[in-house]
């Protein structure tokens, strides 16, 4: 054993270190039912609001009559984008400052325009389908590739902002396509250098976010001497932002109260949805605490987009990476869309774990009317997907263990010039080789007892969202 | 406005018992005010309701009342006819252990025992559960003869995010009833209508095989 400094020094009677089949702080209240989640919570007096969600792809409300639906039995308040109140609400979560709602709806089922408030769901939709909707229609971009064509239609009514984490594009913006490049060292050189090169696309289809439970939040405003002067707004189901929340309604967060703790199923997905955000502004119009939830289907949004990629890899006889020249068309979605995943990945430096410093890694990134997606990464670090394959394409052509492959052309921990193996990563490669029983062979030199083909993949940037990737691949 | 419901911060078995069992205590067993779901009225008896809807929502669909046997008590709650019994565990009862997750029989995370059998509560009317014998995820987990299920699916872990754990759980409940010693095999084939996005399939089987070794006596590793 190791001799660790410090207080645990040669301790050996750790309550859970080394134990296996402990009980998590949380897993009585997950298994038992007590747990509450944002959908859960129903409160004393409760009102429900339901937001207009566009039948379109991509369309724009010339008006719309409330008449209809205000007189339907129940209904509370309808509030639309031409209300002030939500006029100084800015929209909060990703993209830059903007209307809260307004009267642009760039995907399919996008909230847009009126929410209503009524004394249950089901009153909130009939006056939903009581208003006197006069819709524009708009064409549309659901085809990335056609979406990058001159001749395509806009797909966005309302253009982003500089990202503040994006590096300026590599040139300006034509049509629907924002470009981004990412070039250093000299590739010709690096492939002068290649024993082999290798060339493959990859189309990585959309994938749902698919976060088990529905987004929603209640919300009411108490006043509680022990916060201080002044109401406080109490929102449940913004587990992580409900600060976030209290700062579109001016509500510093000691004044910001949540008891719940649970947020479900959420991978690399951290977007407030509408609903989460918008209650508040509505317990204080109708008095009463408001719950306002999303459907499964409303909340059919991208963990990733589709992208396409072209991928073309020089690299030595041992396997080491001499240049890497990476083209991909990315849909960059409706607008709102996380700005991760689009042309500012560049920014986290792709293949900058690798030795190699001929590189070249450009991205067209397409709005389409497609979907959101609300936080995730296409590009960074390494590329995860195509740089996965380039790996497993040298192992096989050179006849190495993916994992060598991947540990030779890793730097070291200090730059891309350090040459030294990154101790914690060979001690996980080594762990896991010993845990899983790893022996590498070649795709098809051997099959399990009944003649099946059998697999098991290493990367080395791992996230659960890759467990439901699909790839088409042409090598 | 209360608030202390929401938290759900229980760190024991012992507690979490506790805790299911007060939930469903303070259900009451007989209406004592009827609210009306289209202006929130409040009415002391039934009749006013009725006679309200006559007089003012004329040509609506008065809510009804039906009697729920519910973890062994009985309940009259007030319920719009459309209603499933999802909606109204978590709506009329508070008992939001049964998740909203599909609400299109797809998921089992709505999951609970009727008369014997597990069935997808966001696929049945209310209205058609009167006399029948139903059992949510807090009636099972209040129950000590329970404890060893809850307490393995704990120690395996077998949950991520957590939100279809309970579902899980009753489906294992049924299992165990009507086969106190399931093969995985049996264990995976009960689960099949169960969706985990996490992924935490394995544990379930693990953790139900352990369960019904315990609770027919034998010993627990751990």
């Amino acid at each position: 054993m190791a001799d660790l400094a410090g207080a645990n020094g040669q301790r050996e009677d750790f309550r859970v270190v080394g134990k296996h089949n402990l009980p998590g702080k949380l897993s009585y209240a997950l298994a038992t039912g007590i747990a509450k989640f944002g959908i859960d919570y129903v409160v004393p007096g409760m009102a429900h609001a339901k937001f207009l969600r566009s039948p379109y792809a991509n369309a724009r409300i010339r008006s719309v009559g409330t008449a209809r639906a205000r007189a339907v039995p129940g209904v509370l308040d309808i509030v639309t984008w031409e209300d002030e109140d939500v006029k100084k609400l800015g929209a909060g979560g990703f993209g830059p400052p903007a209307a809260y709602i307004d009267d642009t709806a760039d995907m399919e089922n996008a909230e847009v325009g009126v929410v209503v408030i009524a004394e249950n769901e089901d009153i909130c939709e009939e006056a939903l389908r009581a208003l006197d909707v006069d819709w524009e229609i708009l064409p549309h971009v659901v085809d990335v590739l056609k979406g990058r064509q001159d001749a395509a239609p806009i797909a966005r009514q309302r253009q982003d902002a500089p990202s503040m984490f994006a590096p300026p594009p590599s040139q300006p913006k034509r049509g629907n396509v924002s470009y981004a490049a990412t070039v250093q060292g000299d590739l010709a050189q690096g492939f002068k250098e290649a024993d082999h090169i290798v060339e493959y696309t990859l189309k990585l289809p959309a994938f749902l976010s698919g976060m088990p439970n529905p987004p929603a939040s209640v919300a009411w405003w108490e006043s509680d001497p022990y916060h201080g002067e002044g109401p406080d707004l109490h929102i449940e189901g913004a587990v992580q932002r409900r600060e976030n929340v209290g700062m579109m309604y001016g509500v510093p967060p000691e004044k910001t109260v949540q008891t719940g703790l649970f947020q479900g199923g959420r991978y690399c997905d951290w977007g407030l949805r509408k609903s989460q955000e918008i209650t508040p502004l509505l317990a204080k119009r109708v008095g009463r605490p408001v719950r306002c939830s999303n459907t499964r289907e409303e909340t059919f949004d991208f963990l990733m987009n589709e992208r396409y990629m072209y991928l073309k890899v020089g690299f030595t006889n041992e396997g080491l990476i001499t240049a890497v020249d990476d083209f991909s068309i990315a849909d960059n979605g409706a607008y709102g869309s996380s700005s991760f995943g689009a042309a500012n990945d560049q920014g986290y430096g792709p293949y900058y774990t690798l030795k190699c410093k001929n590189i070249s890694q450009r991205m067209d990134v397409v709005d389409t009317n497609r979907g959101k997606m609300y936080l995730s990464g296409q590009h960074c670090p390494f590329n995860w997907d195509s740089g996965t394959m380039a790996i497993y394409l040298i192992a096989e052509k050179l006849g190495l263990d993916p994992i060598d492959v991947a540990k030779l052309n890793l730097h070291g921990p200090d730059s891309q010039d350090d040459t030294r193996p990154v101790p914690s990563f060979e001690a996980c490669m080594e762990a896991g080789r010993e845990l899983m029983g790893w022996q590498w062979h070649r795709s098809g030199e051997r099959t399990l007892p009944d003649g099946r083909r059998h697999g098991a993949s290493f990367r080395y940037q791992i996230c659960p969202r890759h467990a439901f990737s699909g790839y088409e691949c042409k090598l | 406005m209360e608030s202390k419901i929401g938290a759900g911060m229980t760190l024991t078995q012992e507690a979490a018992q506790r805790r299911v069992a007060d939930i469903i205590s303070a259900i009451p067993v007989v209406l004592t005010e009827y609210r009306c779901p289209l202006c929130a009225r409040v009415f002391p008896g039934y009749s006013g309701l009725r006679e309200h809807y006559e007089a003012e929502h004329a040509g609506a669909i008065a809510p009804i009342v039906v009697m729920l046997m519910l973890n062994g008590k009985g309940c009259e709650v007030l319920i719009e006819p459309h209603w499933t019994l999802k909606r109204t565990l978590q709506f009329r009862l508070g008992l939001t252990g049964t998740k909203h997750m599909c609400d299109k029989g797809v998921c089992g995370s709505c999951t609970v025992i009727m008369d014997g059998r597990p069935v997808l509560a966001c696929q049945i009317l209310t209205a058609e559960c009167e006399g029948r014998d139903i059992q949510t995820i807090e009636g099972i987990a209040a129950d000590p003869k329970w404890k060893p299920l809850i307490d393995a699916y704990c120690r395996w872990d077998a949950m991520q995010c957590g939100y279809c754990t309970t579902g899980f759980l009753v489906t294992a409940k049924a299992l165990l009833d009507r086969n106190p010693n399931p093969t995985e095999r049996e264990c995976r084939e009960a689960l099949a209508g169960n969706i985990c996005i996490c992924g935490t399939y394995p544990r379930h089987s693990q953790a139900i095989i352990e369960a019904a070794a315990a609770m027919s006596g034998g010993g627990v590793d751990g």
